[in-house]
Parts: C-alpha cells; structure tokens; sequence
C-alpha cells in the first residue's frame, strides 16, 4: 500500500482528553498495513509530515463550537486566512507555504475531524459523545482510504 | 475552510453571545460562561460609552486547566515529559525548565558539558521560533506592512515581499535546526535528552561539523534577516510612527533572565526586573521567584495576571506605583545591560540609538527585539559548538539527595516560564506550579489591547482596520492561546464584538 504513496496522519494530544482522537483513530487504522504517523505539533510541523506523500489521511479533533461528537470530514486547501494564534500557522497557511517554496505537497489531504467537547482538561478522558464516535470515525477513515485504493 | 465549519461555529458563537449580552445586561458587566467559550477564538469584547468612546476592551484567552490536579501523585522524573506533551508549540521550552526544576529538587549541579548541551538544543530551538515568528507569524503585520492591502497582509504576501528564494531559505533552515533537535532530544515532538543532573545523550565528534555549518548558516540568515527589518520596517517612516505611537506604548517594568554580566541569557542566570525608568528593581534567585511574583484572577477572564508582589496590584495600568510588569524579547532586552555576542551587541546598540534610549516601552519593538535575540542565538550556537568540551561524555551527575523543592526558569521564546514542583521524600508530586509567559504578560497585554481600541475607535465609529490595529498590539507579545494548539481548526475567525453603553451587542467585526 505504502507503494500508493499514502499516508494516515493522526494529531492530537493524548493528555487532553478528546484532543487524544485523532491519535487512536490513526493507531486504528495502523493494523491495516498502512504508513500511519501521530503527532502533536502544529503549525508548520505539517509540512515535516507530509511533504512527499501523495495522498493523507488527516484525523484529528476540531473545536467549531459543534454538538460534541459531530463527525466531519472535508478536504483541506492552501488558505491565508490568518491563524487566530500568534503562535502558530494554521494548516491552511502551512499548505499554502509549502506550495509556495515549491515543496513536493500532496495532491490531496483529506480530513476526518470530531468535534471535541469545550472544555479541555489536562488528564481527562474522552467524553462520552467522542468516544461513542469512535468506531464511526474509524470507519469513514477507513471508506477514505478504501475510496483511494479502488 | 469549509462553510459547514463556519457556520457551525457562528451558530454556537451567537448563541453564546445572546447568553453573555443577557448575563451583561442584568449585571453590567461581562461574565465570561465557561459554556459559551469557543476554543480557538480569539475573543475581543468592547465597552463604549454613553458618548461613544472606549470605556474597556478585553481580550480573551483560553487556558489550560487540570494541571495541578494531573502532575498531583506521579514521579518528578515524569514531568520533563508530561509538561513537554502539554504544548504542541514549544515542548523543548517545558522540557528544560522541567528538567531545571528537577536539577534544584535533586540539588544536582549538572556536568559543564551538558549544561551546553542543553544550552546548544535550546538556541536551535530560539533560533527556529524566532525565524517562523518573525516571518510567518508577525510578517504579515510588519514585514508586508500595517498600511498594505488587508488581501497581501497574510503569509503569502510575506512571500511574494521577501522573494521565493528567501521563503525557501527559510524553510529549509526550519528543517535543518528541526534535524538537530531530533538528533539532542530523541524525537522534536517530546524531547526526552534532559534528565535530573545532566543529559541522555551527548554530540558524537564524528557529528560535529554538522552542528558547526548549521550554527554558521544561521547566523547568515540572522544577519540577513536584521537587513530585511532594516530595510522594511526601519526605512519607512510610517512604521517606526506607529511603532512609537502611544496606542502601543506602556511605561512597566520588565523581566528577564541575565548572566552573571547581566546579559540576556535564555537558558541559565538570575531573574532581573528594572523599572519604567530602566533602573534595576530586583534580581533573584529561581527558587525566590514568589518573593517577587503574585497572581491574581479577574472575573472576565480564565487567565491569572501575574504583578510585582512588593509594588502590588493598582489595576491596569502603567508607571513606577504598578506592579505590571512584561516579559518576552522587549521585556529581555530592557531587563539586561546587552547581549553577550558581538554581533548581538551592535544590534542591541543600534536598537536604543534609534528608539531614544532605555528602557523602551513601545510594545511593537518586541519584533525587532526579537530579531536582535535571533541573532543572539544563532552567534551563541557558533559559541558552543566551537566549545572543546560540546563533545564531552561526561555528561550526568547522579541525585542523590532527597527531594523536596525544586524551581526550574527558562527564557521560553515568548517570555519567562517557570516550573515549581514539590514532593515527598521518595520524589513524589505533591504540589505543581506552572507560570507561562503568557500569565506574566497578561496585564500588559490586556493594557495593549484597550489602549489600541481606544486608539482607533471614537463616537461609537468602529471600522474593519479595528481589528487590524488591537491585533497588532496583541501579536507583537507571541500570547498563548492555551495548549491545545493543533486542534482544527487552524484559522478560526477572530471575533470583536462592540457594546454601547447599554450592554447592546453594536457591531461585531470577524476575520
């Protein structure tokens, strides 16, 4: 599979309660022989991931303000809207950079993101609404992959 | 992004809004419903007037939560790791004040070569925080200008203003400082090289050269990069006007870590403060840092502000009877006598030369302060990698000690960051203090924020370069916006929202 070029990507932070998901949908997914990589860092640490693979998988947790355990899923473009962090370039901007500098990106990352629960403890576990979202997540992820191989 | 996610977050945003403007209007004032709260947002409320003036603009943070309660119970060792896990923006700053903490708990005085390995690890980091700040992150506020076109003002306008070849110079330097962090930390993401009394792993000869054309190539590209501020920002008069202006500009004092010189040191020294006059107020010791530090919490906001404990609270504001205080690149160089390289040095000269002398209190100097640090730690990479001992294999000393107390500080890229741990005798965490640099500046950045509202908005007339103006007074300090960095997604909007004087929901301006 790996000869595809592709790659499942899970991000998150396993300390953070929800923010967890996307690494135990990627850790899923890594029984099924695919490339599978996790990490935490953002912002143009995506591009340290990515560069070079054709196709990603990106599972990961948004926080839109949703009904916790919503399940979406989109494809992620280059964007220059501005992240609202001072910290850190959003994803689109990183796409948008690595494009820019002429860097080998992938023809297309798709996403596959829960909403997480507002509140964000240290130590917390997955509420319950994500967790009940679990298998659904790793299902459409796998439908993604399944789409990609045919 | 997707109009789904838009939508979905303006619905949860409006609704949280109509919760907020009723809890106002009953009490008058803004209660923050820890429902209502989006994470990602960044969130700016406005009070006017009867006559349509700025009466108090706030700017909100969200924070982490939990950590006392999560650290309470486990190992000391662990803590290197967990804290460096909270962040998905800079780990290695967590890991070495940890790793510092757990020093001072164990009473362990690491080996000199893994002092400077340590030290070598932490200015590759500098390094690579400063640069993506400087381009990517403050860029599209100074270097594609503060008066240019809002559709240039982004990353890509940064681009195309400093050409594609320095764009890609930029991102490849990026990967070779990443390349030698993973090589001294294990792994970039949770560095796992500092332990109590020294480090895991060491530079092997055979690697040096490696380290040594790194450390060179980033002081080309600090040099070039002080030139690119020169030339964009210090050629325009426009710039060093707003720069100056008083919207941006606070009389505090300011903190940061210096050596025995009193240079700027981000890794090791004393804690010194100097007054808005620029005079010395305090220098301590790590372990005394509550001697000096207080905290407080507001009822609007979940952030804790950090004052000067002997000059105490007044409120927030500016000048030598309040106890606010700064950190971060402005607050290091105002704090300190210089910079303990050459280079460093005439920049830092150059600096006070040209904004009247110190301390300086305008607080879009950080970007060019943080240029002057850039060049900084790229010059002391070359330092320590010219070191004889950098290839030293004495690098631990074993605790022995029992443990009971133990504060770590560091200079973290955004300001001072401090680690206080307590145990019981088998090393176990009883109590855990966490002060990012975020919580120190807290008061000054709310300051910023009002004091640029109340700069541009007057007779109720608020317009869209609004949140330009208070978003420049916010980047210019690098603020946190709580650990869960990487969450999607990325770009959420940033929100203003505008009240009369009757708590009325007037205008709400979004990114």
């Amino acid at each position: 599979m790996s000869g595809n070029n592709l790659l499942v990507l899970g991000i998150g932070n396993d300390l953070l309660g929800d923010d967890a998901v996307g690494l135990l949908v990627a850790e899923a997914l890594r029984g099924d022989g695919l490339v599978v990589r996790t990490g935490v860092r953002s912002g143009l640490a995506l591009l340290d991931e990515v560069v070079g693979a054709r196709r990603v998988l990106l599972v990961d947790s948004q926080a839109t303000g949703g009904q916790p355990g919503t399940i979406c899923e989109f494809s992620l473009e280059p964007s220059v809207v501005r992240s609202p962090s001072a910290h850190y370039v959003g994803y689109g901007e990183a796409l948008a950079i690595g494009a820019a500098v002429g860097l080998e990106m992938p023809e297309e990352i798709r996403v596959v993101a829960v909403e997480r629960a507002p509140e964000v403890y240290l130590g917390a576990d997955l509420s319950e609404p994500v967790r009940a979202a679990l298998p659904t997540m790793v299902e459409r992820a796998r439908n993604v992959i399944q789409g990609w191989l045919r | 992004m997707t109009k789904e996610i838009s939508e979905a977050a303006q619905q949860a945003w409006e609704a949280g809004k109509e919760r907020a403007d009723q809890a106002y209007s009953q009490r008058r004032r803004v209660v923050i419903d820890p429902i209502t709260r989006l994470e990602g947002h960044g969130k700016i409320d406005i009070h006017l007037d009867e006559a349509g003036e700025v009466e108090r603009a706030y700017f909100q943070v969200p924070e982490l939560r939990g950590f006392e309660t999560f650290t309470r119970g486990r190992p000391a060792e662990d803590m290197p790791q967990i804290t460096s896990r909270i962040c998905g923006v800079c780990p290695l700053a967590h890991h070495m004040a940890s790793v510092k903490a757990l020093d001072d708990l164990y009473k362990v005085e690491p080996p000199p070569a893994a002092k400077k390995i340590r030290e070598l690890d932490y200015s590759l980091f500098m390094v690579e925080d400063h640069a993506l700040h400087f381009y990517f992150l403050g860029g599209p506020d100074f270097v594609v200008g503060p008066t240019a076109p809002k559709e240039q003002r982004n990353v890509l306008g940064v681009i195309a203003a400093v050409g594609i070849e320095v764009g890609k110079q930029v991102i490849a330097m990026r990967r070779e400082l990443r390349d030698l962090e993973t090589y001294l930390g294990g792994k970039t993401i949770h560095p796992v090289m500092g332990l109590p009394g020294g480090v895991a792993k060491g530079i092997a000869p055979d690697d040096l050269p490696r380290f040594r054309e790194v450390a060179a190539r980033s002081v080309e590209f600090a040099k070039f990069t002080l030139d690119v501020f020169r030339k964009v920002v210090l050629a325009n008069p426009d710039y060093v006007r707003l720069i100056t202006s008083d919207a941006y500009t606070h009389r505090t004092y300011y903190m940061g870590m210096v050596d025995a010189n009193n240079k700027v040191n981000f890794y090791e020294g004393m804690i010194r403060v100097v007054d808005p006059s620029g005079r010395e107020y305090a220098k301590f010791k790590s372990q005394d840092y509550l001697d000096y530090v207080a905290e407080r919490v507001e009822p609007w906001s979940y952030v804790k502000f950090c004052y000067l404990k002997p000059v105490g609270w007044k409120g927030f504001v500016d000048g030598p009877e309040s106890g606010v205080y700064a950190v971060a690149p402005l607050a290091r160089l105002n704090a300190s006598d210089g910079m303990a390289t050459p280079l460093a040095q005439q920049a830092y000269e150059e600096f006070y030369a040209t904004l009247g002398g110190k301390p300086v209190h305008h607080t879009l100097a950080n970007h060019w302060a943080r240029v002057i640090e850039l060049l900084y730690a790229a010059e002391r990479l070359v330092e320590l990698t010219d070191d004889p001992e950098i290839t030293s294999t004495a690098l631990r000393v074993l605790p022995t000690k029992q443990p009971s107390v133990g504060v770590g500080i560091v200079e973290a890229p955004r300001g001072t960051l401090i680690h206080h741990y307590e145990t019981d005798e088998r090393g176990i965490i009883t109590r855990a203090n966490l002060i990012v640099a975020t919580q120190n500046n807290a008061a000054r950045i709310a300051m910023s924020v009002d004091s640029a509202a109340k700069g541009v908005i007057h007779k109720g007339q608020v317009d869209d370069g609004l949140l330009n103006m208070v978003e420049m007074a916010f980047r210019a300090y690098d603020p946190c916006h709580g650990c869960a960095t990487h969450s999607l997604p990325g770009e959420m909007p940033l929100v203003a929202s505008v009240y009369d004087s009757v708590g009325e929901l007037v205008r709400q301006i979004k990114r």
